[in-house]
């Protein structure tokens, strides 16, 4: 019997958020480079959002397995959706919320799919040539990784865990 | 038939779970509804205040709208509230419905569904350019909150 829609959300969710935790053990690690930390970011902002799109009556796991993207639009409604969750006055995260949507505009272009009609080779996985000039992502400054010690820098990181466990524990719930 | 709910988690309770504590929370606290209608007239009630609440926190909100389903659908406790939400600063992706459980805390005891979309993208949706799920359509539009003001 083939896996239900909400088998694979929960598959997501947990993956979202083993990948979530990898990368918070490479942020303290001195030794991990900035690329592969913002590629465990990426991956799990990724997941989550799939997560929370796979319904049988909206977008079908076949239609997210093998896409990529998927983080620009629906993750600064699954933040704000979270903020909710916890009984947040949203009147008064409004410029938090504006943070959240320029930083998942950056957090989708570190996927290397994702080049925004070519404006935005830059990523987090593979080297590119921009101009005549080849970049690696072992020598890149990365916006998220920026945007992340500026002032909401922390909540996000907080609403981003926060939202991922409620995903993987309300899909647990609704399976048992 | 009534319709129960765990005033708590807001876990809609079947028959053999009534009088009982919640299985999910375990609290024996619950909310009652007489009739199907009394369950539509409480979710267009909670459509209304998250509509307000989005309108307040988000700058480039220009409309939402409620989905709705069929009829018997839509009578479904369990059946999500539906939103459309077209927002000037979101990333035109098509047409995305992002899933969520009940949010007790902020007075959201339905499962809710919001899909963003760009002022383009929503007159293709009016074009039937661009399509909903299967089996949605469009319901009526929420009005900005009279003081709206969006939150800095």
């Amino acid at each position: 019997m083939k896996a239900t829609t909400a088998a694979w959300s929960l598959a997501f969710a947990r993956q979202a958020q083993a990948d979530f935790y990898v990368w918070q053990a490479l942020e303290l690690n001195n030794d991990a480079h900035p690329c592969h930390r913002m590629l465990l970011l990426q991956m799990a902002c990724e997941k989550i959002c799939k997560s929370r799109l796979m319904n049988d009556r909206g977008t079908l796991p076949a239609d997210l397995q093998s896409s990529h993207g998927f983080v620009a639009n629906p993750l600064p409604t699954v933040i704000r959706a979270q903020l909710e969750f916890l009984g947040e006055d949203l009147r008064t995260k409004s410029a938090f919320l504006q943070f959240t949507r320029h930083l998942a505009a950056e957090i989708e272009i570190l996927n290397p799919a994702m080049k925004r009609d070519g404006k935005r080779p830059d990523n987090c996985e593979y080297p590119w040539e921009h101009g005549n000039t080849l970049h690696s992502p072992l020598d890149w400054q990365f916006i998220p990784q920026q945007l992340l010690h500026e002032k909401f820098g922390p909540l996000f990181v907080k609403m981003l865990r926060m939202s991922i466990c409620r995903a993987v524990e309300e899909l647990q719930n609704s399976q048992s | 038939m009534a319709y129960i709910r765990c005033d708590k988690c807001c876990r809609w309770l079947t028959l053999e779970e009534r009088g009982k504590p919640c299985p999910q929370c375990g609290s024996s606290m619950t909310h009652s509804f007489n009739q199907a209608l009394d369950v539509i007239d409480d979710k267009s009630e909670v459509a209304c205040q998250i509509a307000q609440k989005h309108f307040q926190v988000e700058a480039g909100l220009e409309k939402i709208i409620r989905l709705k389903g069929s009829a018997e659908a839509e009578v479904s406790p369990v059946e999500p509230i539906k939103l459309l939400e077209v927002n000037a600063n979101t990333v035109p992706s098509g047409v995305l419905p992002v899933n969520f459980g009940p949010a007790p805390a902020s007075g959201i005891p339905y499962s809710t569904v919001i899909i963003e979309v760009s002022p383009a993208e929503f007159l293709k949706i009016q074009a039937h350019e661009l399509r909903l799920p299967e089996g949605w359509f469009l319901g009526e539009e929420f009005p900005r909150p009279l003081e709206e003001s969006v939150a800095k």
